[in-house]
């Protein structure tokens, strides 16, 4: 007996162990990575705002019905920007804006959730521009600003019929330096009509919009306040350590509530500007619950409750949108919103959310993108798709996303075991990924035919698009592009032509004007980074081995142009053409070293037709003009978010959508950054152009500037034969850049001789080649 | 009896189940996926037939990881094996002391055998940061040569990287070579060692008589074992010189590193055959040779 019961033991164990170790082999981990620690029983569940329900794969299985859809509200014509909106007494939204040459002020006023607006044109300001204002419940507004003649901050309070009074404001002192003034830098009223006000030392104020005298709120919180928003009775008041909760009648710090705390943090704030914020927050449907939205979406949190639910998903709406700031939202029901933002061109929006119970809880269907790094343009063109076809769920995956600590090659080995196990994205974005042996090996897919469809209707910049092409096939579309242009006088433009000369003429500047600074400051890898794109296209043998002369000759060049300047106070991205998502034109950056005379040779990357305006606008007073640099090493532009589809991607009509969208004028019309493919777009943009002031101090703290202005036909013309001179795209491949950043920068900063960077550069080249 | 044998062969079998399932499960069943993509293309959708082997067999890259690593194993090995060994054999001396005569030698012998151990426990990645600070042209080392007078080398840039690996790897595995050379020496009889003194042996004869043919068993463990953490030196190369090292110490790891950036499975998994082709090679004539030294 004992016998039978150690055999049974011991095949239980054997059954136990094998199916343990099967164990590991099967299911896939949901790759839904929620944040805010809560529930998102809100996305799917019977009821927003109600319990939780369960989360449904994103892979078109299961899905339960009920979701908030998003309709963006338009808002009146001549206000492009919202300054401050605010929930009146009655349930109507009240709001105040202004034309984008902040020209023409309006109140505004809205009885059915933002679909149609009462406009009241404001009555002359005077000289007070104005910088932060709050609209007030009763439709009143509080607009702070500062006279231009001697930079004084002033108050004035506009009433609901458009009259303005003025207040003579009693602003504290500047405790940050003597020399600095005070300033408003946020206003909000209560939902009791009381003025709140921010300044420059982090204080926060009750204003009387009668005398003009600031009392603070809560004195133990001075120098705290980042941002303030209210909820109900309560001032919510965020700062450096969390929200902290605030009585409105007394000021009176209250107990806040954890994960109320937690809805924002330090980096967080530093992305306000006192209209727009990361977080805005307002009372929810039930007594005592908040509303909050953010990137990752709305949310919803009950008082006292232990967890934030998600109501709607940012990543499936505008929200998402990590370049969209927020200005505020409105409870208009439990199965309303109203979110007020600006995108990243600084256009304000209006979003409405209204729950569809018989919405499918996530949309019907699905595209996924894969990027290794993140982007605004990227985000334009998922956020303007999404907006286009509100039933498809864009997933967006970033590979090195930011705190994640992958490197680039981590990300592609992650991304190349996706692909092998035929699990991979739909769309790539091909920035830095090995474009090449993925064309070779078949992952990518012919685009011509999108190509010359979207040539067809819009045109597209086709040098540009064409130079791509490999055996007939164009496997990878940029999205936009920008190349390196060289500025200045005649010979500085001759000088150019080649980055030999150039350096020659660096070293030329510098005799004629001994002791002076001749380049912006920049780092050594960004200079580098910066000549590479502008030399690297005709490095290449037609075996594909790079030419040790032209290297040496770049490393030479660049030697020379590092070492004529000290670079001291210089910081990790001065001169560096894409920061943080975004790109910057870096020969503005120069050109206002010149137009300063803070430098003398200046060259960079020119990122759309805005740069060439704010040249135009420094040439205007000094002298010059802008050219492409160092055409004998080819006209070189650098592709910028290259869109590439896998053969998954082939099957899902959504992809296939999707790059028809890119490519089109309506999305390619709200990118901000680099110059778009689309001929149609790229015309129509001269025509959005505006008339606008640069000012900055100058070396001795001196106020100057330049005005600028749309863009001549002489200009754009110029402009346009350069663009279409451009015909072979920089080397961008990502190991053979990072060997030459690495070594050259050891180079440019003196540990190695150019001698010993072309020898290293080409060993590793070489083995890199070779695999 | 039969019968009885019958069943004891299939309690045993049932025990080894759930390790081989394992074994084939997570090691033979891939490794039979790589032999098949190895004559398949990239993404696995069409026969190649042997063009992955002649790619991968006529690209340079391949050739020269192949020379380093087969060059650091045969440099490493030899020097690894020989250094724990005599190292080994006096602790093992010292350790066999009377305890109650020399207990102060005998804690010595005890500490330095877990001192050798230290390496072992050191991340890779501290192991970098050290290498770095030793090694770089503008480092300790150079700084120490330079105050007697010498003259410093780039040592992670020149042919002396290789040199750097080697003692790395040395550096790092001759603690656990040491006490897998002190089990198999504290498993050989005593008694051997008294007949043989008392027939009159010396120490030298003692140890090529008695020690060295009673731990050749143990040796071929050793062997394989030391060549397999050969390829594990990768990991502080890669760290401390990227994926694209100087010629010298630039690995097969490194490439299948590459490859595998580049999505080059076609001529990863004939490389990955090959390797394990010789590695199998070497296996069976390490235990051919023992077998054959074993019936001499």
């Amino acid at each position: 007996m004992m016998k039978i019961w150690k055999r049974i033991g011991s095949l239980l164990l054997i059954a136990v162990l094998s199916m343990g170790m099967l164990a590991g082999c099967s299911g896939k981990q949901e790759s839904g990575d929620r944040k805010e620690g809560g529930s998102e029983g809100g996305l799917e569940g019977e009821a927003p705002g109600g319990g939780q329900t369960e989360d449904s794969a994103e892979d078109g299985q299961d899905r339960g019905a009920g979701r908030f859809v998003e309709t963006e509200r338009t808002l009146p014509e001549g206000v492009d920007l919202l300054m401050a909106t605010e929930r009146g007494s009655d349930g109507s939204i009240y709001g105040f804006g202004c034309d984008g040459q902040h020209l023409s002020y309006y109140l505004m006023k809205t009885t059915d959730r933002g679909e149609n607006w009462e406009l009241t044109k404001v009555q002359e300001l005077g000289a007070l521009y104005i910088s932060r204002s709050a609209c007030g419940p009763d439709g009143s507004v509080a607009a702070f600003g500062y006279y231009s003649e001697n930079a004084d901050v002033g108050l004035k309070i506009i009433a609901p019929d458009g009259s303005v009074g003025e207040v003579p404001l009693s602003l504290p002192a500047y405790e940050g330096g003597a020399d600095g003034k005070n300033q408003i830098v946020q206003a909000k009223y209560t939902t009791d009509g009381e003025l709140l006000a921010v300044d420059l030392n982090d204080n926060l104020y009750r204003v009387d919009t009668q005398s003009g005298s600031m009392t603070q709120v809560n004195s133990a919180m001075a120098g705290q306040a980042g941002y303030v928003d209210t909820v109900g009775d309560k001032i919510l008041l965020v700062t450096g350590e969390g929200v902290k909760e605030l009585d409105a009648s007394n000021g009176e710090l209250g107990s806040t509530s954890e994960l109320l705390k937690d809805t924002t943090n330090k980096q967080e704030m530093l992305g306000t500007d006192g209209n727009y914020f990361p977080v805005v927050y307002d009372q929810g449907a039930s007594e005592g619950s908040v509303v909050y939205v953010n990137h990752q979406g709305l949310f919803y949190l009950e008082e006292n409750g232990a967890v934030s639910e998600q109501l709607i998903n940012g990543e499936q709406v505008s929200l998402g949108d990590e370049s969209t700031m927020f200005s505020a939202v409105y409870t208009i029901s439990q199965e309303e919103y109203l979110v007020f933002g600006a995108d990243s061109l600084g256009v304000s929006r209006c979003y409405y959310y209204k729950y569809d119970a018989s919405a499918s809880a996530v949309p019907t269907r699905q595209l996924e993108i894969y990027a290794l790094e993140d982007s605004a343009v990227l985000q334009q063109v998922i956020s303007y798709y999404k907006k286009e076809n509100p039933d498809v769920f864009v997933k967006k995956t970033i590979g090195m996303a930011e705190g994640s600590g992958m490197t680039a090659e981590d990300a592609l080995r992650a991304l190349n075991t996706e692909l092998l196990a035929g699990d991979g994205p739909d769309l790539l974005v091909l920035d830095g990924m090995p474009v090449d042996s993925y064309r070779e090996k078949g992952v990518l897919v012919d685009l011509k035919s999108y190509v010359e469809e979207a040539e067809g209707s819009d045109g597209l910049f086709t040098n540009i698009t064409g130079s791509f092409a490999e055996e007939g096939r164009l496997c990878q579309v940029p999205l936009r592009f920008y190349f390196t242009v060289t500025e200045g006088g005649a010979d500085a433009l001759a000088a150019g032509k080649s980055l030999k000369d150039l350096a020659a003429y660096a070293v030329a500047c510098q005799e004629k004007n001994p002791g002076k600074q001749i380049l912006s400051n920049t780092t050594a890898k960004n200079l580098l980074e910066t000549l590479f794109y502008g030399d690297s296209a005709g490095w290449r043998g037609e075996d594909g081995s790079i030419d040790k002369e032209k290297l040496s000759a770049f490393l030479t060049a660049a030697e020379t142009l590092y070492k004529l300047d000290s670079h001291e106070n210089v910081t990790e991205n001065m001169g560096k053409a894409r920061v943080g998502g975004s790109l910057y034109g870096t020969v503005n950056y120069a050109a206002n070293g010149r137009f300063l005379g803070t430098s003398q040779v200046s060259f960079g990357t020119l990122t759309d037709a805005g740069d060439l305006q704010e040249l135009c606008g420094i040439q205007a007073q000094i002298g010059g003009s802008a050219a492409l640099f160092n055409p004998e090493g080819g006209n070189a532009f650098v592709p910028y978010v290259s869109l590439g589809m896998t053969g998954k991607g082939e099957e899902n009509p959504s992809a296939r959508q999707f790059v028809q969208t890119a490519l089109s004028d309506g999305c390619q019309s709200v990118i901000s950054d680099g110059f778009p493919i689309n001929r149609k777009t790229y015309q129509d943009n001269f025509g959005r152009m505006k008339e606008y002031s640069i000012a900055m101090s100058g070396p001795d703290d001196e106020v100057t500037g330049y005005e600028v202005g749309p863009l001549g036909d002489a200009s754009r013309q110029e402009l346009t034969a350069m663009i279409e001179s451009l015909n072979v795209p920089a080397m961008t491949d990502r190991v053979i850049l990072e060997l030459v950043l690495t070594e050259g920068e050891s180079c440019l900063k003196g540990n190695q001789s150019v001698e010993q960077a072309v020898d290293a550069i080409l060993q590793k080249v070489r083995l890199y080649l070779a695999e | 009896m039969k019968r009885s044998n019958r069943k004891r062969a299939l309690w045993g079998w049932l025990f080894v189940l759930p390790g081989f399932t394992g074994v084939l499960v997570f090691y033979l069943v891939p490794f039979l996926d790589v032999v098949r993509r190895s004559f398949l293309n990239a993404m696995g959708g069409g026969f190649v037939g042997v063009s992955n082997y002649r790619s991968v067999l006529e690209n340079e890259a391949f050739r020269l990881a192949a020379r380093n690593t087969l060059r650091f194993a045969l440099v490493c090995l030899p020097l690894l094996l020989l250094l724990s060994l005599v190292l080994a054999v006096l602790l093992q001396s010292l350790l066999t002391l009377p305890a109650r005569q020399h207990p102060g030698i005998l804690k010595a012998a005890r500490l330095v055998k877990s001192a050798y151990l230290v390496p072992l426990a050191v991340p890779a990645a501290s192991i970098v940061l050290l290498w770095r600070l030793v090694f770089d042209a503008r480092g300790l080392l150079n700084g120490w040569i330079h105050s007697l007078g010498g003259e410093g080398a780039d040592w992670m840039h020149t042919g002396a990287a290789f040199g750097v690996l080697v003692f790395s790897y040395l550096w790092k595995n001759t603690g656990y070579d040491v006490v897998l050379w002190l089990a198999g020496l504290s498993a050989v009889p005593q008694e051997l060692y008294e007949a043989a003194r008392v027939d009159g042996a010396n120490r030298v004869m003692c140890f090529f008589k008695i020690t060295l043919p009673c731990i050749r068993p143990m040796a071929v463990t050793i062997i394989i074992i030391s060549f397999l953490n050969s390829f594990k030196v990768f990991r502080e190369a890669y760290l401390v010189a990227g994926n694209y090292p100087q010629d010298n110490i630039y690995l097969l790891q490194h490439l299948f590193n590459n490859w595998f950036r580049e999505l080059s499975m076609d001529k990863m998994a004939a490389g990955a055959v090959l390797l394990s082709m010789c590695i199998l090679a070497l296996v069976l004539l390490l235990e051919k040779s023992w077998n054959g030294a074993g019936r001499e």
